[in-house]
């Protein structure tokens, strides 16, 4: 079975430009992204991420290697690669004097389909987009545009859905209905891939991640992985009835952080067993616990930062 | 070939000027409607015509033929330097067209607009002149050539021109300069030798002069030669706007 995406050395320089010096944006990039995927690409701005999805959408030529999608080079035949992904960009782009609607039905004909009016009204119904359609793009507020063109990128029903930054802007509620559509079209056999700056979404939503730093893949993993792999540190927090005079000598170890009534102590992995009996021999007066597992946030820190 | 994607892209392209017609459509047939009553009206009776036919006779021609080539030239200047400045132009990148697809709805919706001015200019000065239409099979032939040559033009120069304003002096320093002194207004005939030879070097004479071969059935040079000239520089236009959409000259980083 062809991979969705397969990355082979993929390098991108922008020349030099007005006394500027050349910009490498890729320095290489080698992975593959697998059919059914729900994956994360990660990165600080200026990582190349755009350019790599860019270079995917035929928006922007890579200067050496090779990618295919689902098996077609994008060099050897472009316009058949372009057929199967549905592209959201990062910056807004958009007719700004045709109507919603209109914009939506070419793009079923740009990939040689007829309009499908009932897929076309779920698909705007679903993005609380179904009583925009015959205003301007221009006119919609900036959440609305994003998914206006969440809209256009999936209404050809791509076998890979590539967004970069779709919720930007989009309203708390709206993004949970996104999230949900997006898993849904994974569920049915949708290949997706989510670069994102609010990195809580990618760990909810994606399998795989990869993150990206100066043009350079720095991890490539499934995200339970990457943050057993670079976080091995947990913290136990607990809130006490009342706040604590001294700390006891017990604790030390676990470098205890007193704030009120919250003790935080910072533990390994495999000392869960330690800890629990170190706050036993402690004897606090506690309310209530949890144990703080490291997130993909602080994976990201620790590899870009 | 993706035909509807070409359609869709050619609908939405016409969509596009039709959408403002009184500006894209109809100032311009006023414009040719102005020259008429201005140069007709007023040098008119003093000024040469070719042949047996009329100074206002050898000028709707000429009108035409600055009506279907200008309209067809500026139709994909406006819509890609629009499209660069909105970034709509990434989405068009995306769209899974080859770059000789795009360029065939670009082009053919410019001749649209070029060719729906072109006739409603015939149409007018045939309302105030009679005009033999000697040859209309070789109107039709020349009249699509013209505007391809020109929407053609349009979309190199779209494509290769930062902003309108820099597209617009190539307007005002070349293709007006040569349109005018191309025999839109005047047989090169009635021109002192010396000129007349230097309007052979000009290739928008032969186009110009296709045209009124076609309507008055005479013009200053044979037709074979025009419709030569035409067609190469079609060829060579359309190719080079093909080869910029495909290889994203310009248009892709």
């Amino acid at each position: 079975m062809n991979a969705a995406i397969k990355l082979e050395d993929v390098k991108k320089t922008y020349p030099a430009f007005r006394g500027r010096p050349p910009v490498e944006a890729l320095k290489g990039i080698t992975f593959e992204i697998q059919q059914g995927e729900f994956f994360g690409l990660l990165g600080p701005n200026g990582a190349g991420k755009s350019t790599l999805i860019n270079m995917l959408a035929g928006v922007t030529r890579k200067t050496s290697g090779k990618a295919s999608i689902l098996g077609v080079d994008i060099d050897a035949d472009p316009s058949g690669s372009k057929k199967l992904i549905g592209v959201v960009p990062q910056e807004l782009s958009f007719d700004a004097w045709l109507k919603v609607g209109d914009t939506i039905d070419y793009q079923f004909g740009y990939y040689g389909q007829p309009v499908d009016v009932a897929w076309r009204n779920e698909v705007m119904e679903r993005l609380s987009l179904a009583d925009k359609m015959n205003d301007k793009p221009r006119a919609l507020s900036g959440g609305m545009k994003r998914r206006y063109m969440i809209a256009r990128a999936m209404i050809h029903k791509p076998k890979i859905l590539i967004l970069d930054e779709p919720t930007a802007g989009v309203d708390v509620e709206l993004r949970h209905e996104m999230y949900a559509l997006l898993r849904e079209l994974n569920e049915k056999g949708t290949t997706i891939v989510l670069t994102s700056h609010y990195l809580e979404e990618v760990e909810l939503l994606c399998q795989r991640v990869a993150i990206v730093h100066k043009g350079s893949l720095v991890a490539l993993d499934n995200k339970h992985a990457l943050k057993d792999r670079f976080k091995s540190t947990r913290i136990f927090s607990i809130a006490l009835t009342e706040p604590l005079k001294v700390c006891p000598a017990v604790l030390e170890r676990f470098k205890p952080e007193c704030v009120d009534s919250e003790l935080k102590l910072t533990f390994e992995e495999n000392e869960y067993q330690a800890v629990l009996k170190a706050v036993s021999e402690a004897n606090l007066s506690v309310a209530n616990f949890r144990v703080i597992e490291p997130t993909l946030e602080d994976v990201f820190l620790s590899l870009t930062v | 070939m993706n035909w509807l994607g070409v359609y869709t892209l050619y609908r939405k392209e016409v969509k596009r000027f039709t959408q403002i017609w009184t500006q894209t459509l109809i100032a311009p047939v006023i414009s040719s409607v102005l020259y008429l009553a201005v140069f007709g009206t007023v040098i008119g009776a003093r000024a040469a015509g070719i042949g047996d036919f009329s100074y206002l006779q050898l000028l709707i021609p000429g009108l035409v033929a600055m009506g279907l080539l200008m309209n067809a030239y500026q139709a994909p200047i406006g819509s890609l330097i629009i499209a660069k400045y909105t970034n709509e132009i990434v989405p068009l990148l995306m769209i899974p067209l080859t770059g000789f697809e795009i360029a065939l709805s670009y082009i053919g919706a410019a001749m649209t607009r070029g060719l729906i001015v072109g006739a409603i200019t015939l149409a007018v000065g045939a309302a105030f002149v009679p005009l033999p239409f000697a040859h209309p099979l070789l109107l039709i032939l020349f009249s699509f050539l013209l505007t391809g040559i020109f929407s053609s033009l349009g979309v190199i120069i779209g494509i290769t021109m930062p902003d309108f304003d820099r597209a617009s002096m190539l307007q005002t320093f070349v293709i007006t300069p040569l349109l005018y002194l191309g025999g839109v207004f005047y047989s090169v005939q009635s021109l002192p030798s010396v000129f007349s030879m230097a309007s052979r070097l000009n290739p928008l004479f032969y186009l110009v002069d296709g045209i009124r071969m076609s309507i008055l059935g005479v013009g200053d040079t044979p037709l074979a030669l025009s419709l030569g000239v035409v067609v190469v520089c079609f060829a060579l236009c359309f190719g080079v706007a093909s080869w910029m959409f495909q290889t994203g000259y310009k248009l892709k980083s």
